[in-house]
């Protein structure tokens, strides 16, 4: 799987969630700033990501992930470690 | 096996909930005491992960490990008092260093341990300014936390900070411990200010163990088979306090769950539950909501709720739907309504300040809205008409609560006003913050909470909590961590910006900031709204409605200071004006 397979992805799980806030999501699209993603939304974006992508992303991982392609990006690191 | 030497899981269960030894209800001098007591039986706590055991840690393995990183502490020589600063994971190692600082008088301060998506920096300066604010001789923090740690510490005077691994190679002070005695500070416990100045509450073991003993024996009368369940942080004052002291100083097992793993998948705190048979677990009203929205319909039949006799609420105000819900909901695993404990307390008390009676459930008095608002009495009405607010109970043994008008007055019953506490389980002060303190601990024992109340058949019923503050996703917002944020941007200055929360969908609430700002340059106006709507959801993880109005147009107090509550006023009704158009063209 490659990068853009991932923010593909992503960007199907981020969607739902978005509740329509930014009519295109990119790579770029900013989780907080634009998507507004409080507490309760990004519990519940890591919980749809680590169920589709079978992984578990660590408490502190998210400290410096802004947009889609950063988290796309630590998907594919800790999916790596795991393989 | 783990770094700090309880025993991993391998087919190891969980502590016993009868114990050996009879039970005390935390009738001790100091911590010390009190686990030195626990140490005699089998019961303990044990920390769960992903739906299994990860560690059981008997309070007599605790009390051995405890007491043998105190002498490592020791041979930093540091002076009685130091602050130890733990960044507050739901850990066997949290644990371990908040006792070993009851062996030798020093004094831990939990640090949160929740980082922010994007919120590297917010979460480092945040730890800066509570390191700060306390200062700290030592902080700790787990492998994951070291990279933050080490931005947080440095330019400080701190003599030690790293993992806990780092302490255990300190070499062993062979004098005699002296644990913390009973004048001596047990903890510090802060209370707000994530971003801005942070305050800190002093509790003295004499203060905490007086607040233990009335939760345990006066407020839950703790019994042996009780047993508690926990997903509530440690740097929360009532995952502290009510879910790991408490717990200890009355000899009972419990059982944790990471706040994480709750947050994600709510039903594993019904899953532990029902393994478990535990009798008490405590949760904000939010824990509760979570659950009754989040639960599965079709696995209420595989849970056992049945034992559960004390669910306490409280910590926010409730909203009587949310428990009803839960109560509804689960009552076919056995859970029952009359189990809710409403309760009341804050950090500056320990915690506990009032208890409902166990075993009557909610009960809850309908208000007529406009008595309330315009009156300040709280006049009843038929239940399911006006205003709902529950009670919580009276104040714990040995405590005293009062009612009292803007001017200092005490009032009768059902009439609204300032809620003030008296009793052996308050604060010092606010660490270092004498003027702080002076404005809510009177000189003759009494606090005032900044909590709005009334007193009904001798319990209390909170209309309006304390002054300002904001609750979002069962979360304290503080309006000036908001602000703080919006003021430190370049084109702004101090006092441009006023925050409050205004009504949301569903009861629940929002924050608005509005900003002064003297440009009209929509590209300047649209990045600036941008990048303070990004730093408030890095720094506290909370959308924020941000408005702009011209500069020198946010009202001010006769004394010159930025009216919060005007600003509010003028925000809602500009917002009814915007909406009366539309919804007369709907």
């Amino acid at each position: 799987m490659n990068h853009q397979d991932v923010v593909a992805q992503l960007v199907d799980i981020v969607t739902p969630m978005a509740e329509g806030r930014v009519a295109n999501i990119t790579a770029d699209t900013g989780l907080t700033g634009e998507l507004a993603f409080d507490s309760l939304k990004v519990m519940d974006l890591m919980l749809a990501v680590e169920d589709h992508f079978d992984i578990s992303v660590p408490v502190n991982a998210l400290a410096d992930i802004r947009t889609v392609g950063e988290l796309a990006t630590l998907i594919e690191t800790v999916a790596g470690k795991h393989a | 096996m783990s770094a700090d030497g309880s025993i991993p899981n391998r087919g190891v269960s969980a502590t016993p909930t009868h114990n050996t030894v009879p039970l005390r209800r935390a009738d001790f001098a100091t911590l010390a005491d009190a686990l030195d007591y626990a140490a005699k039986g089998v019961t303990g706590a044990n920390f769960h992960a992903g739906g299994k055991l990860v560690t059981a840690m008997p309070y007599r393995a605790l009390r051995v490990q405890a007491m043998d990183l105190a002498r490592r502490l020791a041979s930093l020589a540091l002076p009685r008092g130091s602050r130890v600063a733990i960044v507050a994971e739901t850990s066997p190692e949290f644990v371990r260093f908040f006792f070993a600082c009851q062996y030798i008088g020093l004094v831990p301060v939990a640090l949160p341990s929740t980082i922010n998506l994007g919120g590297h920096d917010a979460f480092v300066h945040k730890m800066r300014g509570m390191l700060e604010a306390c200062g700290a001789a030592v902080a700790v923090a787990s492998e994951s936390f070291q990279r933050f740690l080490e931005e947080a510490v440095r330019g400080l005077d701190i003599v030690m900070w790293g993992e806990p691994s780092a302490f255990d190679s300190l070499p062993l002070d062979s004098a005699p411990l002296q644990p913390t005695g009973e004048d001596e500070v047990a903890y510090l416990q802060f209370t707000s200010g994530s971003t801005g100045t942070p305050k800190a509450a002093v509790i003295t073991e004499r203060a905490l163990m007086a607040n233990l003993r009335g939760s345990s024996d006066d407020g839950l009368a703790l019994r042996d088979d009780d047993r508690f369940v926990s997903w509530l942080p440690f740097y929360h004052d009532m995952g502290l306090v009510g879910c790991l002291l408490t717990v200890m100083a009355a000899q009972r097992s419990i059982d944790y769950l990471d706040t994480r793993e709750f947050a994600m998948r709510p039903r594993r705190w019904l899953e532990l539950m029902s393994q478990s048979k535990a009798t008490i677990a405590y949760s904000p009203p939010f824990g509760y909501d979570m659950c009754a929205r989040r639960v599965r319909p079709g696995d209420i039949a595989s849970y056992d709720l049945s034992h559960w006799r004390a669910a306490g609420i409280g910590a926010e105000p409730i909203m009587p739907n949310v428990p009803a819900r839960f109560a509804e909901l689960l009552a076919p695993a056995g859970f029952d309504a009359k189990a809710f404990v409403p309760s009341y307390g804050m950090a500056e008390a320990s915690l506990a300040v009032s208890f409902a009676p166990v075993g009557r459930g909610v009960v809850v008095d309908w208000l007529d809205p406009v008595e309330l608002s315009e009156n300040l009495r709280a006049r009843p009405m038929p239940e399911g008409r006006g205003t709902p607010f529950v009670r919580c109970g009276a104040a714990i043994a040995g405590h005293a609560m009062e009612i009292r008008d803007d001017a200092g007055n005490v009032l009768a019953e059902r009439r609204v006003g300032r809620i003030m506490v008296r009793g052996p389980s308050l604060m010092s002060g606010y660490f270092l913050q004498p003027a702080k303190s002076a404005q809510v601990l009177s000189a003759d024992g009494w606090l005032d909470t900044g909590d709005v109340g009334y007193m009904v058949d001798g319990e209390v019923a909170i209309t309006g909590r304390h002054k300002d503050m904001i609750i979002i996703n069962g979360r304290n917002i503080w309006p000036q961590d908001i602000e703080h944020i919006v003021e430190r941007q370049p084109e702004l200055r101090s006092q441009d910006a006023s925050a409050f929360g205004v009504p949301g969908a569903n009861g629940t609430e929002t924050a608005v900031v509005v900003v002064q700002c003297n440009t009209d340059d929509v590209a300047v106006r649209t990045a600036l709204v941008q990048r303070v709507r990004r730093e408030i959801f890095e720094a506290l993880a909370i959308d924020c409605i941000i408005e702009l109005v011209p500069r020198h147009t946010l009202p001010r107090t006769s004394s010159g200071k930025l009216s919060r509550s005007a600003t509010r006023s003028g925000y809602l009704e500009r917002q009814a004006l915007m909406q009366v158009p539309l919804a007369s063209g709907a």
